[in-house]
């Protein structure tokens, strides 16, 4: 109780606390007075609400989803209710919080497919901004593997189902210390991220592992305007095996065209136990638009995993249509097969909202 | 007489300027601008796209870069979208829903090209843009992009 009680009073006390930083920075914005009250703009769903000229936002997003599995109880669930909380100043100082809830309200629950009643906090950092090059940031924060993990919510990918390789090989949230920037190289501009966590996690969701110790990079380089190539290398060790030390190496692909995308990670996780430990996996995914704000998707998915030992393949088949920026429909039929002999077919529909 | 030889040469030359201004083209072309007093005298294509998808926020003084953008129907906005990313704004949907997930927004949007200049013209580190043929002196043309609507007013 205790536990499922405290990312809430964390994030009252931080409330509290950037309301009265609020206030003082409106008093002393009047040198900004002229540009706020010219561009203060209106609320639009999916951009979140601007508290007056505190620099103070508050957003999220939700998803409600039904889902029918083969072998499984249909189950219509509140998946997702997330709230964003964020300040910025005009000095290059930010405050970042997301706090997660998952499945507060659900017909049925089933653990096995993580879907347990979890408060948690999402992301939790603080950022200094020195210049486009270098922004250091510290706190709780998405782990810079790959792509979808950093754009993993709901109205932002085009499945309600997350593709194995890019949560089964690695804890999704970081804390520790990041930098973080833009920088030109041979007339490209590259986003890099390095970071270093130690010591586990603030208060992870208990479904999630979790880093022991981890350094790691993420570099994404725009080939041209429309394909970015990404870079990870990560090594770590997880709780609670902090002895089993683990390097990753992966590739990542966007590629998108007049609506057309094509969206891969190749990942590979290499244990200092020995080639049976190694882990291995990839993903691609194209989407094709079809008619208006409707897009056709189709992902193929393999995962070898070492515990227990075995090839996992999806085949992921669905639509969404994209009403608007914030709102986002979805069905789809993912199919999965497993070397272990294990198969089975579901079906997966949701509906989710930035707000 | 010479007087009004001389009156009536002045007046002809008038009537031809004004039948000349009427028939001439208006000016295309749109005028990336900063505010008179700017230290910016010049950027590049790749550094506007980099400032207009928040991805470069402070000029080289270390003052904050306030970006601002037209809304997404009007046409030096759409011309403006193409020429710099090679998108129109409905395709960059997706990147600033991206973006919003990590406290990124979108430039803000001021509702036409003389609210831009006003903007830009009172607000240290402003960037915006305009058709080439409203500017004023208010402002300084840091770059020019070719392709643009045509212009519905002459310059000043």
């Amino acid at each position: 109780m205790m536990d499922y009680a405290r990312p809430g009073i964390v994030v009252c006390c931080l409330v509290a606390g950037l309301l009265s930083l609020a206030t003082g920075a409106s008093l002393a914005a009047d040198e900004s007075k002229n540009e706020t009250t010219e561009v203060a703009p209106p609320y639009q769903l999916g951009s979140g609400l601007r508290l007056g000229s505190s620099g103070l936002y508050v957003g999220g997003y939700g998803s409600l989803e039904y889902s029918a599995a083969e072998h499984g109880k249909p189950d219509l669930a509140l998946s997702h209710a997330d709230l964003f909380l964020w300040w910025e100043g005009r000095s290059g100082l930010k405050f970042f919080s997301e706090v997660d809830g998952e499945y507060e309200l659900a017909t049925e629950r089933n653990p096995n497919l993580g879907e347990q009643r979890i408060l948690s906090l999402a992301r939790l950092y603080l950022d200094d901004t020195f210049n486009d090059a270098l922004t250091v940031r510290l706190g709780k924060f998405l782990t810079p593997i790959g792509r979808w993990n950093l754009i993993h919510a709901d109205p932002l990918v085009w499945t309600t189902s997350r593709p194995v390789p890019t949560k089964a090989p690695f804890p999704q949230s970081a804390t520790g210390a990041m930098g973080l920037g833009t920088f030109s190289l041979l007339g490209h501009s590259l986003d890099y991220n390095v970071f270093v966590s130690a010591n586990g996690d603030l208060h992870k969701d208990v479904d999630e592992t979790e880093f022991h110790k981890a350094v790691g990079l993420h570099v994404n380089a725009p080939v041209d305007d429309a394909t970015q190539l990404g870079f990870s290398y990560v090594r770590f060790s997880q709780n609670p095996d902090p002895e089993n030390d683990q390097t990753l190496i992966g590739l990542d692909l966007l590629w998108s065209r007049h609506g057309y995308e094509i969206m891969g990670e190749a990942i590979r996780r290499v244990s200092s136990r020995g080639s049976q430990n190694d882990e291995l996996g990839a993903y691609l995914q194209g989407v094709v638009p079809m008619y208006g704000r409707l897009y056709g998707v189709a992902r193929l998915e393999g995962y070898h995993q070492a515990l227990p030992a075995q090839t996992i393949r999806n085949g992921v088949f669905g639509l969404a249509y994209r009403q608007s920026r914030a709102i986002s429909y979805k069905a789809e039929i993912d199919r999965s097969l497993s070397s272990a002999g294990s198969g089975s077919v579901s079906f997966l529909t949701s509906v989710s909202v930035l707000f | 007489m010479r007087l009004s030889f001389g009156c009536s040469l002045l007046l002809s030359m008038l009537v031809l300027e004004q039948a000349v201004l009427a028939q001439a083209p208006p000016r295309r072309g749109i005028a990336v601008i900063m505010a008179e007093s700017s230290t910016v005298s010049f950027l590049s294509n790749e550094k506007l796209a980099l400032i207009f998808k928040r991805k470069r926020n402070f000029w080289d003084n270390g003052e904050r870069i306030q970006p601002v953008n037209l809304p997404p129907a009007h046409p030096l906005r759409r011309a403006f979208s193409q020429q710099v990313f090679g998108r129109s704004p409905e395709e960059l949907d997706d990147y600033w829903r991206d973006m919003y997930f990590h406290g990124v927004l979108p430039p803000f949007v001021l509702a036409s090209e003389e609210a831009v200049i006003r903007f830009v013209a009172t607000t240290p580190g402003a960037i915006g843009y305009v058709s080439a043929c409203t500017l004023d002196h208010r402002v300084a043309v840091v770059l020019r992009l070719d392709e643009g609507p045509a212009c519905t007013r002459q310059g000043q």
